[in-house]
């Protein structure tokens, strides 16, 4: 039995109270099923390529990935270019998630080819129902290639 | 008795005249017809049987069927009827007819027979009767005689009009009357005499009569009646008085004519047309030798057949034909006698006067014949004689000019001879007589021949040798000398005799010398010079101009000596120039002095005198030429030049002017001290000699592009003037043109230029490190703002994360541990919550806040008045329980940032929004004004307004003048504002009232300058 199989989410957040709402948000509205948290940006590339403290496990492809561009070692924009280039990985939907408005930022994201970029929102309210369409969509609504 | 048959009878009515039929009474048809009726009407008796009277009647009123039965009926009752009927026939043709009815009985039978007679002739006849009697009274009664019908006993049977308004009664009373009571008594019986005499005679007589001062001509004829027989007159009578009266008249004038025909001292005969004689007087009889009633109506010609070869008959002729009177003179040598004749035209023919002149024609003769000895006498004098004669002798009572003009009437040449005769271009003296003076002496229009004339009639004609111009035969001018003598008898002049010479030649030779002293004369009189003629020295002669300069008059001047007009200064040197000219110095000699006026005021004279024979004497010809004007203008002229002089040596450049071949014109002070030399025999230089190789090689280069050029060249060139010492030369070469524009010279200027050049050195040098400088600024400045670009960055960014935790898990504390919190717990996190929430919006705006000042503007037109309804709606829309009243006036749309000044607008109608919420009625109104180069935006609110006291404080960062308890804000809006409105160009200000309200104004310059 392999836990990774179902991933429907793979979350790439730095910042540990942001992970943190982010996950209790998901959790409470019920929609997403699994979620995987990596905190740094080689990490995350460590999963999608399943090697290094990955290996063991089969390609595990998630249905979305949320993003965030400020991440230590490789920075978000980095690992989505790297994921819209592989031929294997680029059909998956990314979702930059991120407090940046910066409109360089928006358009280097759009460019590498970004579904969708989302600002976090400070307020929490906003924030949870920020999450919730994004899980709401992705999962839900958003028909995504089957493998 | 004759018994007649049937046939027989049938026979008889068929041959009688007239149409018949018969009618039986009881039916009223036609039983029987003869032939005639028949004919008559165009039908066969089988025809006519079958008719009936409405066949035969017209329907021309009254002679209609209906009145026809009438007749029949009549003819019943009152037996025969005769009438006269229209009928017609079955052609349709209608005439008239008479009918006699009769009743008759046959066999018992009651019939009535018709009998119808044609009369159509009878009725034209009778209309044609009544035509010409109609006419006859017409031309009776239109007569303009009076026309009576009278019996023998005088009385009237009928009149005519003219009768009836000549008595003025009417026919009825006229008619039976006798004529007795009409015309006077002893016309009457006179009248009636007549009448009788002409019913008896059966002639008519013709006789005139008059009474009541009128006169009648009266014919009577008599009236035959159809027998033959007379027993009544017409009497014509005419009013004739007019043309009675008028006859007598001329009955008069020509019993008056025949008295002074017969009276007159003259012959006189009439001729018609056809020349035979219509008058002869006695004394014609006597001349032409003839009774002269006998003679009347005779012919001219054939009664005096001589005649006819005679010259007078051709005149006679001319008249008759022409009309036109002559008067010829004729020598009768039967009676020897000479006779005037006089023919003129009559509306017949001629009529002629004879006048016996025989004793005047003898006088004559014997005259004629001593003229003739008079006459060679006179041709063969070397003079030109001439005698004029009068047609007739002109008093000397008359004016000049009367006089002059009877001269011209009545003059002629009675005789002359070859001379006088030639001295007019004609050969022989005969040409000449008779002649009048306008043919040959002149024409009368000309005023200088009547001059003439009327001077000789002045002198009252006696001039003796008087020398005057005349014309002769071939128009050219000729001079006589005249002598003149009239003869004058009774205050009348009879005639003239006239002698003349010719003295033409003479005359031009000496107008030919009075000719040329006139235009020598005129020559000095239009001198504008003054002239003088001395000899030895003395005034001879001084011209008008002269005697007007000095003020002296013409008797002051002549004689006296010249020298004493000289100025004395000068006296020395005139006399010897007088001396020279005197001694013969052939040259005429020009020199200037001064002379005195009257009134002592000293003159400046130029003097040319010369040498020349005057009345055949030496003199001297002086032309004095008054040089006032000119020496003032030399004056003039050294004064400008001084001035000139004075400026150029002034100036602290190098001037020089040099002519073509670079000798020089004019130096200023400057230039020759610089090359040392002497100003005042500067001509003696040329610009080559002073000047260094390498100076001059330039200057020439410069002096010949200028002259190519032939205009103004701008120079510039380093030279090393001293040893050493390089200058910097600035300066011109500028051609010179004269007064017809070809180049003679070249103007120099140069200025030493060295120090300016030196300071331009220097601005260059401050222009370079200042440049320097900018350049470094400026990349310390972009390094400025890339720092700020990433801390911008990093705060956007990197600030809010935290932020989004501690508002997260406050949230997250708040629902898991709702129970667990009591009220001061809840009021506690919403605090906590507030608070992150304003952190966030305080991090957004103050990231704004500082992008403000890096982002580039882009300015476009914006439509303002939409922007600030658009931006009112969306704020509005945050208070979607207040009562808005809001104005907004046409805004003028501006050049701006539409980005940056959207943001004004948001803020500032937030603001506006925002402090009026807390009233009942939130208040806005917009509006702008502008002046000549910016625009002013108001947006005034009824807000909670601010102290004016900090006004200051109110663009402040972070800066507040509410208590965040009554209204929220972070404080940075404003500031943001203006900075915006900095970044424009412009200014933002506000007014406010506390409680009332707050007005916030920004100003935005038309045309921004970044």
């Amino acid at each position: 039995m392999n836990k990774f199989n179902s991933i429907d989410i793979l979350l790439v957040e730095d910042n540990p109270q942001d992970a943190e709402l982010i996950m209790r948000t998901l959790k409470k509205n019920h929609i997403a099923n699994e979620i995987f948290i990596v905190y740094d940006g080689e990490e995350a590339l460590d999963f999608l390529y399943s090697r290094n403290q990955y290996t063991d496990q089969n390609n595990h492809i998630p249905k979305v990935i949320f993003l965030d561009i400020k991440l230590p070692k490789v920075n978000g924009l980095e690992i989505l270019k790297i994921v819209k280039a592989d031929e294997n990985l680029r059909h998956i939907p990314v979702v930059m998630l991120t407090s940046s408005v910066e409109d360089p930022d928006i358009k280097k994201a759009y460019e590498y080819g970004a579904n969708s970029y989302v600002v976090k929102p400070v307020d929490f309210d906003s924030f949870c129902s920020t999450i919730n369409s994004l899980d709401m969509y992705w999962l839900v609504v958003n028909q995504s290639p089957k493998k | 008795m004759l018994q007649l048959k049937i046939d027989s009878i049938r026979e008889i009515l068929d041959s009688i005249h007239d149409a018949l039929f018969i009618v039986e009474k009881k039916s009223k048809k036609i039983v029987y017809v003869n032939r005639l009726m028949c004919k008559m009407f165009n039908c066969s008796i089988k025809h006519a049987l079958t008719c009936n009277i409405s066949n035969i009647c017209s329907d021309i009123k009254p002679y209609t069927d209906k009145e026809f039965n009438r007749k029949l009926s009549k003819t019943t009752k009152e037996g025969k009827q005769v009438f006269e009927w229209i009928v017609r026939n079955p052609k349709g043709k209608v005439f008239w007819v008479e009918i006699v009815l009769n009743n008759i009985t046959i066999d018992n039978n009651k019939y009535i027979i018709a009998f119808i007679r044609d009369i159509s002739d009878r009725k034209n006849s009778e209309k044609e009767k009544q035509n010409s009697l109609a006419l006859l009274q017409a031309i009776f009664d239109s007569s303009l005689d009076a026309i009576g019908i009278v019996d023998n006993q005088g009385k009237f049977i009928n009149g005519n009009k003219t009768l009836l308004a000549r008595w003025d009664k009417k026919t009825k009373h006229l008619i039976g009357q006798s004529a007795n009571k009409i015309l006077p008594e002893p016309i009457f019986i006179e009248r009636l005499k007549y009448t009788q005499n002409v019913i008896k005679t059966k002639k008519a007589v013709r006789f005139t009569d008059h009474y009541n001062n009128q006169w009648f001509e009266v014919s009577i004829s008599p009236v035959l009646e159809l027998d033959g027989s007379v027993n009544k007159v017409a009497m014509f009578s005419r009013n004739i008085t007019e043309q009675k009266e008028l006859s007598d008249k001329i009955g008069v004038e020509r019993d008056h004519i025949v008295d002074v025909l017969e009276s007159m001292s003259d012959a006189f005969i009439s001729l018609d047309k056809n020349w035979c004689f219509v008058y002869m007087n006695a004394k014609a009889g006597h001349i032409f030798k003839r009774d002269p009633k006998k003679i009347i109506g005779k012919n001219i010609w054939e009664e005096f057949p001589e005649a006819i070869g005679m010259p007078f008959r051709k005149y006679y002729e001319k008249v008759m034909k022409t009309k036109i009177p002559i008067n010829i003179e004729e020598y009768n040598p039967l009676d020897d006698q000479w006779l005037e004749n006089t023919i003129t035209p009559t509306r017949i023919g001629i009529s002629v006067f004879f006048h016996d002149i025989s004793a005047r024609k003898k006088v004559e003769m014997a005259l004629l014949k001593s003229e003739e000895r008079y006459r060679s006498f006179v041709q063969c004098s070397g003079e030109g004689i001439c005698l004029f004669e009068f047609e007739k002798p002109i008093s000397l009572k008359l004016s000049l000019k009367e006089q002059v003009k009877a001269l011209y009437k009545y003059g002629y040449v009675g005789a002359c001879n070859d001379k006088f005769a030639e001295m007019y271009g004609f050969s022989k003296g005969d040409e000449l007589v008779g002649k009048k003076l306008a043919e040959f002496h002149g024409s009368d229009n000309n005023p200088e021949n009547i001059a003439a004339l009327t001077n000789v009639a002045a002198s009252n004609y006696r001039i003796v040798n008087e020398v005057t111009d005349e014309i002769d035969k071939n128009g050219n001018k000729m001079y006589v000398s005249n002598n003149i003598f009239g003869i004058i008898e009774d205050g009348y002049l009879k005639r003239v005799w006239a002698s003349q010479n010719d003295v033409t030649e003479q005359k031009r030779i000496t107008k030919t010398l009075e000719e040329s002293e006139k235009k020598y004369r005129l020559l000095i009189e239009s001198a504008t010079d003054s002239i003088v003629i001395l000899k030895d020295g003395l005034v001879q002669y001084v011209n008008h101009v002269l005697i007007e300069l000095s003020g002296y008059t013409e008797e002051e001047l002549i004689g006296k000596s010249f020298i004493d007009f000289v100025a004395v200064e000068e006296r020395e040197k005139v006399l010897a120039y007088h001396k020279k000219r005197m001694e013969g110095e052939i040259k005429p000699i020009r020199y200037e002095t001064y002379a005195h006026k009257k009134n002592g005021e000293k003159v400046p004279f130029e003097i040319v005198s010369s040498v020349y024979t005057y009345k055949e004497e030496k003199a001297n010809l002086v032309f004095m030429r008054d040089i006032s004007e000119r020496k003032r203008a030399e004056e003039e002229i050294r004064k400008s030049r001084l001035l000139l002089r004075t400026m150029i040596d002034s100036l602290n450049l190098w001037l020089a002017v040099v002519d073509l071949e670079g000798n020089y014109l004019i130096a200023n002070q400057y230039y020759t001290k610089t090359f040392n030399l002497s100003l005042n025999l500067i001509e003696n230089h040329k610009f080559e000699e002073h000047f260094e190789p390498e100076l001059f090689k330039k200057h020439k280069a410069f002096k010949d592009q200028c002259l190519i050029e032939e205009k103004t060249i701008n120079v510039y060139y380093e030279l090393e003037f001293e040893k050493g010492k390089i200058i910097n030369v600035f300066g011109n070469y500028t051609p010179l043109r004269d007064n017809n524009g070809k180049i003679f010279g070249i103007s120099i200027a140069l200025m030493d230029i060295t120090k300016q050049k030196e300071i331009e050195r220097q601005i260059l040098v401050l222009n370079q490190t200042l440049e320097d400088r900018v350049e470094k600024r400026t990349t310390q400045l972009e390094n400025a703002n890339k720092e700020l670009e990433a801390f911008a960055y990093s705060v956007s960014h990197d600030l809010r994360a935290p932020l989004r935790a501690i508002s997260g898990f406050t949230k997250i504390l708040y629902e898991d541990y709702f129970e667990k919190f009591d009220e001061e717990g809840k009021r506690l996190g919403n605090i906590i919550l507030n608070e992150t929430i304003r952190m966030g919006q305080l991090i957004d705006d103050l990231l704004q806040f500082s992008r403000l000042g890096r982002t580039a503007m882009h300015l476009s037109l914006v439509n303002m008045k939409q922007m600030a309804q658009q931006i009112f709606e969306e704020t509005k829309k945050q208070y979607p329980d207040k009562e808005v009243h809001f104005v907004l006036a046409d805004l003028l749309p501006v050049k701006v940032d539409i980005g940056l000044i959207r943001q004004v607008w948001i803020n500032l109608l937030s603001n506006a929004f925002k402090f009026s919420a807390k009233k009942e009625k939130i208040e806005i109104n917009i509006s702008c004004i502008q002046n000549k180069n910016e625009i002013i935006y108001s947006i005034q609110d009824n807000g909670a307004g601010f102290d004016m006291k900090y006004i200051d404080k109110l663009f402040g960062v972070f800066q507040r003048l509410h208590n965040p308890k009554d209204f929220q804000g972070t404080g940075v809006g404003l500031a943001i504002v203006q900075r915006i409105i900095a970044r424009h160009d412009g200014r933002i200000w506000a007014e406010s009232e506390i409680k009332k309200g707050t007005t916030f104004y920004f100003l935005i310059p038309k045309h921004i300058q970044l």
